[in-house]
């Protein structure tokens, strides 16, 4: 079954419902996404149980309903939108997370230089000259051949 | 060329070189840091950084090092103060402060940004009460360097409000210190000697839209009352001649102008650039028709692609080029404020090309009611009925507007390093976005830089610059380089110590 599926198209109702499999996007997710476009359409989120119940996860439905007239591709069109904007909103949550540090560095940084207050005290120490962004405490860096050849006959 | 062909993921070293981005030019790559570094590489010379494949003396790793991808020889300490230099507006507030004076206007512009009224208008006006207090909080912000920008509708409309903001801020500053100017965004119909007078002697910088030659200025800015081309072009000769009757060099000192580029004017290019040549401007900023206001209604009839625009932009380029080449002294604006990003590690501190991008922090506008917005297109949403980028009030205080959950959303919004693609993007350490434009075009303030027209403007522009540099010659590199040498316009600041002229 596709993960992400247009499930009807209503151009006399201007509707698109679009079907998306339980947990392949987080709900936060799912809720960036809707908002975005509130202001072109209704949206309504709605879960289908489906017919095997709860325990197999089921589907979120996405019901956009256009605010203006729209035909039948603006509406195809609208969905496949809607997936981009789906996949964006999870994929910038990700930077998001791995950037954590360095977005909350740099906004404090511009809060406080722009309202007067004063810096994070660890923030560009300028008697930290160390290397540390160079260690590789988990092994990114280390080549995956490297990392799982098989150990040589001599090694015990 | 797939960089596939030319990296095999398995033999990169990942301890060898310093983080860093890159994207095909011709038949080279370019590589950059987050510092703004950049080296073009042949595929065979990425390969070899990307392995570490290269020593000492083989004359690839004295580039390397040169432009700091060498991790084990990038100096911590100097590249940390060098950043902190480069990112100098994350440690001061706003700098440009917009004034709407009126929303009142005797021009009827096809796009304009603006909700404008009829002349007769007056209670749209600013009064004297909300620009002082508007004036109060300029001054309370960390920035040193303050300008205050008055625009409307037509700001001439309301003088004397103009007049005392300018008196009030210079009484102002006589205890404040900071290095203060202003500038004037009009379209100069309403001026007058006396008026002229006034902002000579008070080092009020004038700026003026000129579309381009009279069959295309008069079509799209209707000025029912008189030939608007005539009018602009006609005093932007006349003030620049008083510039030069006091002394100024005419090369620094001049009218600034600003073309907006609309669908009649796409084949045009030619004609744009010799106009402004002809009216002795020495930079050109060719804009794109935003989707604000006006514009976003007139789109139909005035709007154009991305690509039409590109392309637009890439002849009107390659022509200032060229009459470079031949001794006229024109730089394209936008392409320079790239290249000093690029070439040099001044910051110009342009709004649009700086991550965080400029909302809040690096400007805000004062409309006529005292509403104050995050950037002028904030206030251009709002005169769309959409009040997304209102911050506050004249009433508020200065510490509300910069910490407030408005401000602080739009900041971490505008920050490269939150955006997919931005963040393996080439000239990330160069560029930047508009919250209020992604909002706009794309209905959130983080938009999604795939397939947004901010980021294919600025991608397209940056690979022109990129691989006109690629391949340029010395003659190109001076002009280049000349294009990225900024001098103080000292005569538009104000004197300190001016209180004892001021007339209040």
């Amino acid at each position: 079954m596709a993960q992400h599926t247009v499930e009807s198209v209503d151009a006399a109702a201007h509707r698109v419902t679009l079907a998306l499999e339980v947990g392949l996007y987080p709900i936060e997710v799912l809720y960036g996404a809707a908002y975005v476009f509130i202001d072109r359409c209704f949206v309504l989120l709605d879960k289908d149980e489906g017919k095997d119940g709860p325990s197999k996860g089921g589907r979120y439905l996405v019901h956009l309903r256009g605010k203006t007239e729209l035909s039948k591709k603006e509406l195809l069109d609208l969905s496949g939108e809607f997936g981009n904007e789906l996949l964006s909103q999870a994929l910038r949550r990700k930077v998001v997370k791995a950037n954590q540090k360095i977005i909350e560095e740099i906004t404090t940084q511009a809060i406080a230089g722009a309202a007067g207050g004063t810096l994070p005290t660890d923030f560009l120490d300028s008697s930290d000259d160390g290397m540390d962004f160079l260690d590789d405490p988990l092994g990114i860096a280390v080549p995956w051949e490297d990392k799982f050849k098989k150990k040589s006959a001599d090694q015990p | 060329m797939q960089v596939s062909d030319v990296i095999s993921l398995g033999r990169v070293k990942a301890d060898f070189a310093l983080p860093f981005n890159h994207r095909a030019i011709g038949s080279r790559y370019v590589v950059s840091n987050d510092l703004g570094d950049h080296l073009f590489l042949t595929p065979d010379e990425l390969r070899r950084l990307a392995e570490g494949d290269t020593v000492p003396g083989d004359g690839l790793y004295e580039r390397l090092v040169q432009a700091n991808l060498v991790a084990a020889k990038v100096d911590v300490k100097a590249q940390a103060e060098r950043w902190k230099r480069k990112h100098q507006y994350l440690f001061y507030g706003p700098t440009l402060h917009a004034f709407v004076l009126t929303h009142r206007c005797n021009h009827g512009c096809q796009y304009c940004h603006s909700s404008i009224v009829g002349m007769d208008r007056t209670d749209t006006d600013m009064s004297i009460e909300t620009a002082e207090r508007a004036v109060d909080l300029v001054f309370q912000t960390t920035s040193p360097g303050v300008n205050i920008e008055f625009q409307g509708g037509e700001p001439l409309a309301n003088w004397d409000v103009l007049q005392h903001i300018v008196e009030y801020a210079r009484q102002k500053n006589a205890l404040a210190g900071k290095t203060l100017s202003f500038s004037l965004v009009t379209n100069l119909s309403l001026m007058d000697d006396d008026k002229l007078d006034y902002l000579i002697d008070r080092k009020v910088q004038l700026c003026t839209s000129l579309d381009g030659p009279e069959d295309l200025h008069n079509k799209i800015r209707i000025y029912k009352d008189g030939n608007a081309h005539a009018s602009v072009v006609g005093w932007m000769k006349k003030i620049n001649q008083r510039y030069k009757d006091m002394g100024l060099d005419p090369n620094l000192y001049r009218v600034e102008a600003l073309p907006t580029v609309t669908r009649p004017g796409l084949t045009r290019w030619k004609d744009i650039v010799d106009q402004y040549v002809e009216v002795g401007c020495k930079a050109i900023f060719l804009r794109k028709l935003d989707p604000f206001g006006f514009a976003a209604r007139s789109y139909k009839t005035l709007g154009y692609t991305m690509d039409e625009f590109l392309d637009f932009y890439a002849n009107a380029a390659e022509y200032i080029l060229e009459l470079n080449k031949q001794g006229v002294q024109v730089m394209e604006r936008h392409a320079a404020l790239m290249l000093a990003k690029i070439l040099t590690d001044q910051e110009p501190n342009y709004l649009d090309l700086r991550s965080p991008g400029g909302a809040c922090i690096g400007q805000i506008g004062y409309a006529p009611d005292g509403s104050i917005y995050s950037s002028d297109e904030g206030r251009f949403v709002a005169s769309m009925g959409d009040e997304m980028f209102k911050i506050g009030t004249v009433a508020d205080t200065y510490h509300h507007l910069m910490t407030n959950a408005h401000t602080r959303a739009m900041v971490m919004a505008g920050l490269n390093d939150t955006q997919p693609d931005c963040v393996t993007c080439v000239y990330k350490p160069w560029c930047g976005q508009q919250v209020e434009y992604n909002y706009k075009t794309q209905g959130s303030l983080q938009g999604r830089m795939r397939d947004s027209v901010w980021c294919k403007k600025h991608k397209r522009v940056f690979d022109w610059l990129m691989a006109r540099l690629e391949r340029a010659d010395a003659e190109e590199m001076k002009i280049f380089e000349r294009w990225t040498s900024t001098r103080v316009l000292d005569h538009y600041l104000q004197d300190r110590s001016a209180l004892d002229t001021a007339a209040m």
